[in-house]
């Protein structure tokens, strides 16, 4: 031993070094870790005193307060998961949701992702503000997917007569004082009602509008708004010619005192044409206020659920205000 | 190359201990079903770890305060009465049925709720312990003592003109001159006039607070300039023994923050609150750090 160490004392060193080094190295990753206890085969999660507190027992305990909302909460988020696929599209609508809603917190309020974490986790009960808006918008696919098959219920002649649905394009002609246009708003509304006058008709009206519309969100896509109703947001009096054309119909040149003057067109009062608009969902929702957890439940059902507890299923329909399981 | 071998053990043995330790403590079934969906399974163990994150560590710290209460604090039928007597008031306020009630407050029954209004009322009782245990250390920590106070400020930037009414108010206040009114004719802070605890730990201004400790009798002190150079404090201090001081110390005590974390952290300590599983300790050291014993 003696001859190998003084043939190989450089090694030797280097060699102790090491084990100096992994040595300390253990002792430092693992001086903070905690202790475990195991008592009668049960994890222990905390003593005080001679007390052991089992992960069983804080089960129990956490199960009384918290048990039956977490168990419905995971309940909707798996329902969600096992019918709305997740694809690229609709993974990039969640990341944009996120981070829009972020920066519009930071910037306007100075705190941001941590802040709306909270409120996620406390007012709603998500693990943290991502997961909250990926569900919200997952659920709203959901309910969109629902609606879509079974629009032709929910389209009713009550339903026709009170929200008056339709598809509308137009075109704007932006002015920015439209009470006092100047020479070259005018010139330009007047070559667009000329243009519109002698040249495009009802069956080219998205031409018309993708070259002379001065609205940026639709003048690409031809002048189309999508579905609008009785409950949308619009200015007056382009909401009131909307709602009054026909099928297949172009409005006169209409004025509005805030933006300039619309050409409107009715392109389809056919639900097949607005079933996935996520305003007629929107629509549909308000006049039944119910049908969200409804779709819940009867997606659910269709997987065919089973519970173990019934108390559980129990809390699951009263949360959901549904009264019939199907079976 | 048998010796490069144990070397090479050695060095392995001490990078595997590298990964020991920091345990998740597990529930016994966590595999059962609770419920099922095509696909879906949602276990115990799913249900298990969504609870703890939503308590984050309240519960924890809630059954821990518990025992620490009840082995501090004996159940006497005047603490009972106390508790039963919230319970019928709460019960006398209700437009809606006990079980109901109840069940919104999270308890099934009337003797968790009880036994929770029971360990409520200990707590405080543990903080009174704690006070009359160590009320000599306490004060000799603190430096109680009760006094009022009158602010000048320096209006314009006119120093010369606040010392005048500094030495003006000083010598009304020698006439016998009630100090309210004195205060209400030269004070920037009225409320300051009004007899106030004040201890080592008073968010007052430094220069004042050096005052407050030095003296050790009811006196009138002169003009004080804060630390600022933006006025003048004239400080009468009106009681300095220890039973006249007693009520409001014990009162600030109870009302403090601090004082409450640090008791909570000695019966904690005292007790040796453990923690095993390394989800409740991160959440414990997030939500309620002050409980944490200091030696881990």
């Amino acid at each position: 031993m003696k001859e190998f160490l003084k043939q190989n004392w450089f090694v030797a060193v280097i060699a102790l070094f090491f084990i100096g080094i992994s040595i300390y190295y253990a002792y430092d990753q693992n001086k903070d870790n905690l202790p475990s206890k195991v008592v009668d085969g049960k994890d222990v999660v905390f003593s005080v005193d001679d007390t052991n507190v089992t992960a069983d027992e804080l089960y129990d305990e956490l199960y009384k307060t918290h048990g039956k909302s977490e168990l419905f909460l995971k309940f909707y988020m798996g329902v969600i998961d096992a019918n709305v696929e997740e694809t690229t599209e609709l993974k990039n609508q969640i990341d944009s949701a996120i981070s829009q809603t972020v920066s519009y917190y930071t910037n306007r309020y100075g705190y941001g992702l941590e802040y709306l974490n909270q409120l996620a986790k406390y007012y709603y009960g998500y693990p943290d503000f991502p997961s909250y808006v990926e569900y919200q918008i997952k659920a709203e696919k959901l309910y969109s997917i629902y609606i879509k098959e079974h629009a032709q219920e929910y389209v009713t002649e009550e339903f026709i007569a009170k929200h008056n649905p339709r598809v509308i394009s137009y075109c704007l002609i932006k002015l920015d004082d439209p009470k006092k246009p100047t020479a070259e708003e005018t010139s330009r509304l007047d070559a667009a009602k000329q243009a519109w006058a002698n040249e495009y008709n009802v069956e080219n009206f998205a031409e018309f509008a993708m070259k002379y519309s001065e609205d940026a969100s639709t003048a690409s896509g031809g002048g189309v708004l999508g579905y609008v109703d009785d409950k949308s947001s619009l200015v007056d009096a382009f909401l009131k010619v909307a709602l009054s054309l026909e099928e297949g119909q172009v409005s006169d040149w209409v004025f509005d005192e805030n933006y300039g003057y619309f050409l409107i067109k009715c392109d389809s009062k056919n639900y097949e044409d607005y079933a996935a608009d996520p305003n007629f969902l929107s629509t549909v929702l308000t006049d039944n206020p119910n049908l969200a957890n409804e779709i819940i439940w009867k997606y659910a059902q269709s997987a065919n659920i089973t519970f173990v507890d019934d108390s559980v299923k129990e809390y699951i329909m009263q949360q959901l205000n549904v009264d019939k399981d199907g079976e | 190359m048998k010796k490069i071998k144990l070397l090479t053990i050695t060095l392995l043995t001490a990078l595997l201990l590298v990964g020991c330790g920091n345990k998740t403590a597990k529930i016994s079934n966590g595999n059962d079903i609770l419920i099922q969906f095509g696909n879906t399974k949602i276990t115990k163990a799913d249900l298990y770890s969504s609870m703890l994150e939503a308590d984050s560590g309240y519960t924890v710290i809630n059954i821990a305060n518990k025992i620490i209460v009840n082995a501090e604090i004996e159940t006497t039928d005047e603490l009972l009465a106390e508790a039963q007597d919230q319970i019928a008031a709460y019960k006398a306020s209700l437009t809606e049925d006990w079980q109901t009630a109840l069940e919104k407050l999270g308890f099934e029954t009337e003797e968790q709720l009880l036994e929770q209004i029971l360990s409520s009322i200990k707590g405080k009782k543990l903080i009174t312990k704690y006070i009359d245990e160590n009320f000599e250390a306490l004060t000799q920590e603190y430096a109680p003592l009760i006094a009022r106070m009158i602010y000048i400020k320096y209006e314009d930037n006119d120093i010369e003109k606040a010392k005048v009414n500094a030495d003006l108010a000083i010598g009304e206040i020698k006439a016998g001159v009630d100090f309210k009114v004195v205060a209400d004719k030269y004070s920037s802070a009225i409320t300051l006039a009004s007899e106030n605890i004040y201890t080592r730990y008073s968010e007052v201004d430094y220069n004042v607070l050096q005052y407050l400790l030095a003296v050790m009798e009811p006196t009138l002190s002169s003009p004080i300039e804060n630390s600022t150079s933006s006025g003048i404090y004239i400080v009468q201090v009106t009681k300095t023994n220890v039973e006249q001081v007693k009520e409001a110390f014990i009162s600030s005590l109870n009302e403090s923050d601090e004082f409450i974390n640090k008791v909570n952290n000695h019966y904690f300590t005292k007790h040796g609150f453990t923690i095993y599983d390394v989800k409740t300790f991160e959440f414990i050291k997030d939500g309620y750090p002050t409980y944490l014993p200091k030696e881990k």
